[in-house]
């Protein structure tokens, strides 16, 4: 084989990995930006959410509050047909109640997932850091060296970090005194 | 008089989650965006119980133990740490700076509340 074959060889290697490290940083920035609008979605809805419950548990306390004190006035039953209770709880002030804050508790559970949503978005923002930087290097080549592209893959779990957040559903966290 | 709780995390709705559960139970609650503002807020009121993040800006939740352990009002004060963070080292070095306990997210609000109690009362 000849030097122009060589030559031709490297030069067609070049291209394509420049070719293919464009359309590389194209999907990779695509990614980043859905990655955000994601983040930007969630989080506005989640501030929806949290303020119309804030504003559903204002007035689920108030309502637990004037059944229990139409019951003491003896007015007997509570105005709950309105909500979609069931007959057992216009009838029982306290099953009001219990239903009430069980559904209250389940929701400020359930509410904890922007949280935990947010923090895996994080690591797969810096999953795309760590990618971006290695491709980075890749689309130097052959200028980079060997070294250089392995000092990166040698720092990869620095850069990325461990994901804080390993919840895989949102059940209830464990709890541990020392 | 009800006793203080400092809520320190750095998402909006989970503090307003934690305010909302511990002011259910009857508990004045005071909130810190991070650990350097949770650290002023524990200087400037004289809190019962500090209930802190792990991952947050300018301040994670292990230092900000290790500096209110250094305070001698804060030698006793019961320290959770409210987090996502389930792993044993992690946990590990929350009893090693101080932390009372360990919670991981998402909280119960009649469990976190059973446990603040069976804490301060």
């Amino acid at each position: 084989m000849g030097k122009d074959d060589d030559n031709g060889a490297t030069a067609k290697v070049r291209s394509f990995v420049l070719r293919y490290m464009e359309a590389h940083g194209t999907e990779m920035q695509g990614v980043r930006t859905e990655l955000d609008q994601l983040q930007a979605i969630l989080g506005e809805a989640v501030a929806r959410l949290t303020s119309s419950f804030e504003t559903i548990g204002a007035y689920s306390t108030r309502l637990s509050q004037r059944g229990m004190d139409d019951c003491l006035d003896g007015a007997g039953t509570i105005p709950v047909a309105a909500l979609g209770a069931t007959a057992g709880y216009q009838h029982d002030p306290a099953l009001l109640t219990e239903g009430i804050g069980s559904s209250v508790n389940e929701a400020i559970t359930a509410l904890q997932f922007y949280d935990i949503a947010s923090q895996i978005l994080a690591h797969a923002g810096r999953r795309i850091e760590l990618l971006e930087r290695l491709a980075g290097q890749l689309g130097q080549l052959p200028d980079t060296t060997v070294e250089e592209l392995e000092d990166v893959l040698r720092n990869a779990c620095a850069v990325r970090g461990h994901n804080p957040a390993g919840q895989a559903f949102m059940t209830v966290g464990a709890m541990e005194f020392f | 008089m009800a006793k203080t709780i400092l809520a320190v995390d750095d998402s909006a709705s989970i503090r307003k989650m934690v305010l909302f559960t511990l002011k259910r139970g009857g508990y004045d609650v005071v909130e810190a965006v991070d650990g350097q503002d949770g650290l002023e807020k524990a200087l400037k009121y004289q809190v019962n119980l500090v209930l802190t993040d792990q991952n947050m800006p300018r301040m994670d939740g292990l230092t900000l133990i290790h500096s209110l352990r250094e305070l001698a009002n804060y030698h006793a004060v019961p320290i959770l740490m409210l987090t996502t963070e389930s792993s044993d080292e992690m946990k590990s070095k929350g009893r090693a700076a101080g932390a009372t306990g360990w919670l991981v997210k998402p909280f119960d609000p009649s469990r976190l509340l059973d446990v603040v109690r069976k804490v301060i009362g």
